[in-house]
């Protein structure tokens, strides 16, 4: 259901603040990698929610529907709606030979890296990814906060050409 | 005992070096140091061991003995190094053999230790550091001839100079065994050594009897915390019956003095073992620092890879002129610490003579900075206030209404949140980063922007809702980030175009 809905809200990403500006939404397509990520995380505490249900609606100690109920409405909510919340809130920049990355809500944080500083780069990919043909950019700094800046919901060709923008840059950097 | 210089370098070969192996001596202090363990394990089994077993101890004994000194043997024999025009070579391992390649221009330090027992024997341990993120302990010599350990650090910076392609090697090179005789640019006598012990109150002797206590418990009573069982171990049980109350206060008092006393010996002991006969030298290349008491450390580093300086003092310090300058150098001389203190106790002036060699400026100060939101130090209080204030309040109701005079303490925490506020100030000027944190223990960073690896902006739910935000630096071989706390987003964006802009 989400893809028309993620193309409605796809254009420019609805300014959190004016820390937003100038960024890109990543791959609309990230959403479902969440979405899928979490389903595998949430699954077994319905699967438990229902055996409990089961079993004290059979011996009768609670209206039926009490445990279940809840839990599904609470998986549906972390399964349908926030996906598409947290894929609004990364965003990215690759503009003026710096890659800026944007993520979080309750904690925002926004990283700049200048492309001279990075040590070296990683395209990776990982199962759920492959799925909707994503991958994920990982950029590695010599300082030891924040040595690892890792960019989500990337096609894979975008990651690629981007590695290769940052990767001139830095052999030009070391002469 | 600082004979590390005087070597002469020798001169660039080309055919693969000869295998070395390390000083027969080290078998020695191999064994001294797994000794005494064994021998408690053995004590062990022969106290409290399987009773069968007991009688063979002896054998069992002789068997371990045997042993370990076959593979401690085994072990130095196998373990070789060679100094290879590109390389230097390390093989070891008694089964499974490791050769490690490190080239000379990955090694950015070599560093020599020299404990209690390897001076007498007159050996140094022969640390490289090659940068990497590791543990550091992939280039390590333990231990060789302190002649070796000084042809090994000649020969290593030389052929590090010739493929890093500089234009004079042996410039680079020879100042090593020059600069004995060269006034150090920094150095520490024992009056200076023992004032910085003095700032250095250290409660570690607690700490360390605390451990004592902890691991040898088995041989004290069992009630022995018990005041009144304490008390009667002293036989000072009618004594203290008899005092009256102001003797009591007295007596607290002197406690109190007590422990400041054993602190202030605490912290001049510890910082004498440390900074003795502190001497910074100005090598071609970067700085020599050499000190220590019983272990002797003997550090270089190269002035192009400090990152960052750091000059802390406190409130008494800064009152009588006195500052520690660290730098931040992207290989660490230990685990522990990323810092490496150039400079542990000195008066502004030697400070900025430091300073200048390594192109970090000190032009600003606290007076001239800037400081940050009042909401840096309000904020949290409004979430960490109210839980203890409705803890005593319960406490007191069910407990003791005595608790109630806990709420005297409680603006304690407002306070030391004010003053954290207040110490907390920023500048950016001259291509430089300024930041300045704490009140009691004060460090003010000195980030020049071309070290500015990557730069945040965060913000909470709370700060976005008052507009503030938080820029985190993230800098080389340190492990936090510098922060400035609590400043308007729109400045906040603006620092950081600035802090980019340059880098």
């Amino acid at each position: 259901m989400s893809t028309s809905m993620a193309e409605m809200l796809a254009p420019p990403v609805e300014p959190v603040s004016a820390l937003s500006e100038g960024l890109r939404p990543v791959e609309p397509g990230y959403a479902h990698v969440i979405r899928l990520t979490v389903l595998i995380t949430v699954l077994p505490f319905v699967v438990g929610a229902g055996v409990l249900e089961t079993v004290t609606a059979v011996k009768g100690w609670m209206q039926p529907g009490a445990i279940l109920v809840p839990v599904l409405a609470l998986a549906a909510f972390i399964v349908v709606f926030l996906p598409q919340r947290k894929w609004r809130r990364w965003g990215y920049s690759g503009a003026d030979e710096q890659l800026r990355v944007a993520r979080g809500w309750l904690f925002r944080t926004d990283t700049i890296v200048p492309f001279k500083r990075i040590q070296h780069i990683d395209v990776a990919q990982g199962p759920v990814e492959r799925l909707f043909g994503l991958a994920s950019l990982t950029v590695h700094t010599a300082g030891t906060h924040n040595s690892i800046v890792t960019l989500p919901g990337l096609t894979r060709d975008d990651a690629e050409v981007m590695r290769d923008a940052m990767r001139l840059h830095i052999r030009r950097e070391a002469e | 005992m600082s004979d590390v210089s005087g070597m002469v370098a020798s001169s660039v070969p080309t055919e693969p070096g000869t295998e070395r192996r390390l000083h027969p001596l080290t078998l020695m202090l191999d064994l001294s140091r797994q000794l005494p363990q064994a021998l408690i394990g053995l004590i062990a089994l022969r106290l409290s061991g399987p009773d069968e077993i007991r009688s063979w101890v002896a054998l069992i004994a002789f068997v371990a003995i045997v042993a370990m000194f076959g593979t401690t043997f085994w072990k130095w024999w196998r373990f070789s190094y060679r100094l290879d025009p590109q390389e230097l070579r390390i093989a070891s391992g008694i089964i499974s053999r490791n050769v490690r390649s490190i080239p000379y221009e990955r090694i950015q330090d070599v560093n020599l230790e020299q404990g209690l027992l390897s001076r007498m024997l007159g050996m140094a341990k022969v640390r490289l550091e090659t940068g990497s993120s590791g543990s550091g302990d992939e280039g390590v010599l333990d231990s060789v001839d302190l002649a070796e350990a000084g042809r090994l650090r000649d020969v290593i910076r030389l052929r590090k100079a010739v493929q890093a392609g500089a234009s004079d090697p042996q410039a680079d090179a020879v100042p090593l065994p020059a600069e004995a005789d060269t006034p150090p640019m920094f150095a520490m006598d024992t009056r200076r050594v023992l004032t910085a012990g003095v700032f250095n109150f250290s409660l570690v002797f607690f700490a360390l009897i605390g451990a004592l206590v902890n691991n040898l418990d088995f041989l004290l009573p069992g009630d022995i915390w018990d005041p009144r069982r304490l008390l009667d171990l002293l036989g000072l049980d009618d004594l203290f019956a008899a005092l009256d109350i102001a003797a009591r206060v007295l007596s607290v008092i002197a406690a109190l003095f007590g422990l400041l006393v054993i602190g202030l010996i605490g912290g001049i002991i510890r910082t004498g073992l440390r900074e003795h006969g502190f001497r910074l030298d100005r090598t071609e290349t970067g700085f020599r620092r050499r000190r220590g008491l019983i272990t002797l450390t003997d550090v270089v580093m190269p002035l192009h890879r400090i990152q960052a300086a750091v000059i802390a003092t406190g409130p008494v310090r800064r009152r009588l002129g006195w500052f520690e300058l660290k730098v931040q150098s992207l290989a660490s001389d230990s685990e522990k610490d990323s810092d490496h203190s150039v400079a542990p106790l000195a008066h502004a002036e030697e400070v900025r003579a430091i300073l200048n060699e390594t192109g970090i400026r000190w032009d600003t100060d606290y007076p001239q900075m800037r400081s940050v939101d009042p909401a840096m130090w309000w904020v949290p209080l409004v979430f960490a206030l109210p839980v203890p204030m409705v803890g005593i309040a319960v406490s007191a109701t069910l407990a003791n209404p005595w608790l109630a005079l806990l709420y005297v303490l409680l603006p304690v925490v407002p306070l030391c949140s004010w003053l954290h506020w207040r110490a907390h100030r920023y500048a950016l000027e001259g291509g430089q980063l300024y930041v300045r944190d704490g009140f009691w223990a004060q460090r003010l960073t000195l980030l020049p922007l071309r070290r500015v690896q990557s730069v945040d902006i965060k913000q909470s739910a709370v700060s976005r809702f008052i507009g503030l935000a938080e820029v985190e630096i993230g800098v080389a071989g340190r492990s936090t980030a510098v922060t400035v706390h609590a400043i308007p987003l729109q400045e906040a964006i603006a620092l950081r175009t600035r802090l980019i802009a340059i880098s």
